[in-house]
């Protein structure tokens, strides 16, 4: 069964589609918020939020934007982000040092075109300089603020800008990222901004 | 060369990092911003990627039936309140929508999926109307569904490829029988030219046909502007 089909049955109420949705991308979803949130309880918690939301919000889904996937991460991205800004007692730690060697053991279940891409991004990642890829990690999966990196790693502002700026740059130009229609850019814009 | 004085909110917007006050201003900024969108673009663009960066792990095995739980039990939740939802929740919610008719499309269309949806899930939809541009929008298309309900009608509308409005102006639906034509409410378009209603109407919808029109303001009574729309059939 294909994702539109999927979402079809979503919102057309059948709770059955849930378990399938949940085979498809759970294993994605829990380890975005597991990396976010750094435990296992919290990431279970953001994954059960999203499937509800999705289940909730299926009739949103418009296929002609973007993949199932794609969608369903970002709503575990922002639900993952929203806790660490509730919760956010002490910014979690191993975002400190430079980031380690991600694991690039290949995934053997999960949405196929998913793994691949993943694997491709984790790549490029790598292979930008280790300052940049640090500050783009800690603005994108700690959700710190550029001051708030700026600050931890006491550096100045202008630097801790530039280095996200030029990271997400490189890493477009890795990826060679398909412009999506401009005017797509609206039907993007997620509450929480 | 992007030399818009915002090019630095792009990213900070990207990331939802924007404080509430700024986002909103960057978000009219963008109305207006062509190279602004477009950077905001790739920038979304290449975040959604990153989120797939992380080496993926198995979660706990007993979590699929907690995440299935929870939707059965939302499920039943949303049974319930929709047998006690009431109706003057829906003149003030359309009430509302053309009050603040201006300036503010995108934040006003937001939500408007989720009433549609109500309206298909609260009454079986009679009809089914497709809607085509005419010659002033020959890409616009949408459609609308008519429901009985409390010896009225709720009545949806999505349009999409409508050309922008001047600040000020509406898009109202005609409902046209015998050559005479009421208003079946007014609406707005975002920037990507997508918009619609959701409203309920006292009396029942008969109608042989269905027009949208281009008003100079949201409080017309009958047709003065152009047609932009109407229905296939």
């Amino acid at each position: 069964m294909n994702d539109v089909a999927l979402m079809t049955r979503l919102a057309a109420g059948d709770q059955s589609a849930v378990g399938d949705l949940y085979d498809r991308y759970s294993r994605q979803v829990f380890s975005l918020a597991r990396r976010m949130l750094g435990d296992s309880p919290a990431a279970e918690d953001v994954t059960q939020d999203v499937f509800l939301k999705v289940w909730k919000h299926a009739a949103r889904f418009d296929p002609d934007r973007g993949r199932l996937g794609t969608w369903v991460l970002h709503m575990a991205y922002t639900t993952a982000v929203d806790q660490l800004r509730t919760a956010r007692k002490s910014p979690p730690s191993r975002f400190e040092d430079l980031p380690d060697e991600p694991d690039l053991a290949a995934d053997t279940a999960g949405d196929a075109e998913i793994s691949v891409l993943g694997a491709e991004v984790r790549a490029a990642l790598m292979r930008l300089p280790a300052e940049q890829r640090q500050a783009l990690e800690l603005a994108y999966f700690g959700a710190l603020t550029q001051q708030e990196i700026a600050a931890r790693l006491a550096i100045p502002l202008g630097t801790v800008k530039s280095r996200v700026r030029l990271g997400l740059e490189a890493l477009r130009g890795f990826l060679a990222t398909p412009r999506r229609k401009e005017a797509d850019t609206y039907a993007h814009l997620s509450p929480h901004r | 060369m992007h030399t818009c004085p915002h090019t630095d909110d792009v990213i900070t917007f990207g990331l939802g990092q924007l404080p509430p006050d700024e986002a909103r201003n960057f978000q009219r900024h963008l109305v207006a911003c062509p190279a602004c969108r477009l950077q905001l673009a790739e920038v979304d663009a290449t975040l959604e990627l990153l989120a797939l960066a992380t080496p993926p792990v198995d979660p706990p095995p007993n979590l699929k039936a907690r995440v299935v739980g929870n939707v059965a039990e939302a499920a039943a939740a949303d049974r319930r309140k929709r047998r006690t939802w009431t109706l003057p929740a829906w003149g003030a919610a359309a009430a509302a929508v053309a009050i603040v008719l201006g300036s503010y499309a995108v934040l006003r269309i937001d939500g408007l999926q989720e009433r549609i949806n109500g309206i298909q899930q609260a009454a079986p939809v009679e009809r089914s109307i497709a809607m085509v541009g005419t010659a002033a929008a020959p890409a616009a298309s949408g459609r609308v569904l008519v429901a009985r309900e409390g010896g009225g009608a709720r009545i949806a509308l999505q349009t999409q490829g409508l050309p922008a409005l001047e600040p000020g102006q509406a898009y109202q639906l005609w409902l046209i029988k015998d050559g005479k034509r009421t208003s079946g409410g007014v609406f707005v378009v975002d920037a990507t030219g997508k918009g619609g209603l959701a409203t309920w109407l006292p009396e029942p919808a008969e109608f042989d046909a269905l027009g949208i029109t281009r008003e100079p303001d949201a409080f017309s009574l009958q047709p003065r502007g152009q047609k932009v729309m109407g229905s296939s059939t």
